[in-house]
């Protein structure tokens, strides 16, 4: 744990009602550490006005009441500056506690169904690729699009595949990949990732997520190698 | 989705404007009155019966016991709000063939249809296809062609639009790069670029993060005119700024403010009037 002061941040708006911090431009464990330490000191001292956070790799979304902010003489920039201050703030930033989820994963077949896929168009041996898959142990990054769907990286480069062009339907437990990262869909959604595997490990609890963001992921191949 | 309708109808029975209500898509729901209700309609107009009698949209109105209410065929619109005087219990629940409890027992004690000879102005979500986005992070991706034709050309809204999101049909727009981007926020309105070049508007059930382009948002003031288009309706998108979102979000939030007061003052000298 040290006491750390990132200068470099770009500040943009999200449409209307929403700015969004970047912190970097990559992924990295330690912007990562970074934005989650800015996410817990703007959620423990809330600023006026804003009414949701959003952590995500290298970025922290601040939701605001357009109310709010519209009824300042100066609008969104009040707002901006406000931030900006807190910015200035040291806060600590952890890089050492963590949780390890070991995930058991059947990779292929029915619910794995783009795997077959990916061995074609990346010219890799499906035990390569399942190998690959699980030697990492991932970080959970951010925890997004849909209650409990952590993402994880960074993926090994050689599996680098992109997103589908149109999102198609997701049974929980699906593992996919796409760019840098790797996820897990826990409920039934739309999803635009390759889907290669499938988990019966439980995500969600009471509809509240297990993985947390800063926890740590070991994939289990459940298949004979 | 349609926070403006929502808003309206609240209002016009006296709640809180947040207040819990009932959402209704097509095809719609019937709804049994098993106790007198002071009810108003706001939103898609699907062409309300109240025991076989057509319901005008935008008013109060004093529902009798044992009243079916029925939406028999859309006409405008995507989605009709229902609001209740105190209103209901439930919050965010999807409702099927079940009973829905009121928040506070009601006082009526009326037994015949009473609708109410004031109406809300809701001309303000005229049903033209004009949307005013904000540029978004990724908006320079697209090609400059594409910007031009983003910014002019009607689109249309395809089949594949629920309260996740709505697709929009047009030629594929053309990036002047397709490297992958990292997973960061979206917020409801969003327009992304898939990969195909086709675009998606987020919805009130949207995503919370996302990992195609963000190009352009609908501001918020246009989202409820967004909200109750139907597949096939067509939009235009008009770039706009900060400043004027603003300025369209605090005029409209006013509007719904007044309704809200001329109302809950009429709906009391009403009741007054009515028990002495």
């Amino acid at each position: 744990m040290n006491s750390e002061n990132r200068k470099g941040y770009e500040i943009y708006a999200l449409g209307d009602s929403a700015i969004t911090i970047e912190f970097g431009k990559n992924i990295n464990p330690e912007i990562n550490d970074h934005v989650i330490a800015r996410f817990k000191q703007f959620q423990e001292n809330p600023i006026q006005g804003v009414i949701d956070l959003i952590p995500s790799y290298h970025s922290l979304t601040l939701c605001y009441n357009l109310n709010d902010v519209a009824k300042q003489k100066m609008g969104l920039a009040s707002l901006i500056d406000q931030v900006r201050l807190r910015l200035e703030e040291p806060i600590l930033v952890r890089h050492d506690s963590f949780k390890l989820h070991e995930i058991p994963v059947n990779y292929g077949g029915k619910n794995g169904s783009d795997l077959l896929r990916v061995s074609q168009e990346k010219g890799i041996d499906l035990y390569e690729i399942i190998r690959l898959h699980s030697e990492p142990t991932y970080r959970v990054y951010m925890l997004g699009f849909i209650p409990g769907f952590a993402y994880l990286g960074e993926l090994n480069k050689a599996l680098t595949m992109p997103r589908k062009s149109t999102p198609q339907p997701m049974v929980p437990g699906s593992v996919g990949i796409a760019g840098l990262q790797t996820g897990i869909y826990p409920s039934f959604s739309p999803g635009g990732w390759n889907i290669i595997g499938h988990t019966e490990y439980p995500l969600l609890e009471n509809g509240m997520p297990i993985l947390q963001a800063g926890d740590r992921v070991k994939f289990i191949p459940l298949n004979q190698l | 989705m349609d926070q403006f309708s929502a808003s309206i109808a609240n209002a016009l029975v006296g709640n809180k404007l947040n207040e819990d209500l009932l959402e209704i898509h097509f095809p719609a729901c019937e709804i049994m009155f098993t106790k007198p209700c002071l009810i108003s309609i706001v939103g898609a107009d699907f062409t309300a019966k109240l025991n076989e009698k057509y319901l005008p949209m935008n008013r109060p109105i004093l529902v009798p016991t044992n009243s079916k209410l029925q939406f028999v065929s859309p006409k405008s619109g995507k989605i009709v709000y229902v609001a209740v005087q105190g209103g209901l219990l439930g919050q965010g629940r999807l409702i099927k063939n079940s009973e829905i409890e009121l928040k506070k027992k009601p006082k009526l004690t009326t037994t015949s249809l009473y609708i109410f000879p004031w109406s809300a102005d809701v001309e303000w979500r005229k049903y033209s296809p004009e949307i005013h986005v904000i540029q978004g992070r990724e908006w320079e991706r697209l090609q400059e062609e594409s910007q031009r034709k983003f910014c002019c050309k009607p689109f249309k809204i395809s089949h594949h639009a629920d309260r996740m999101g709505y697709r929009l049909q047009h030629e594929s727009f053309q990036t002047r790069s397709k490297e992958e981007i990292i997973s960061t926020a979206v917020n409801f309105g969003t327009i992304q670029l898939l990969p195909n070049g086709q675009t998606i508007v987020l919805m009130a059930d949207h995503q919370t993060t996302g990992g195609y382009p963000r190009i352009a948002h609908v501001i918020s003031a246009d989202l409820p005119k967004l909200v109750q288009k139907s597949p096939g309706d067509e939009v235009i998108f008009h770039l706009t700024d900060q400043e004027t979102a603003e300025k369209e979000w605090v005029a409209q939030q006013k509007h719904i403010q007044q309704i809200h007061t001329i109302s809950q003052l009429k709906l009391y000298e009403f009741f007054e009037k009515n028990t002495h």
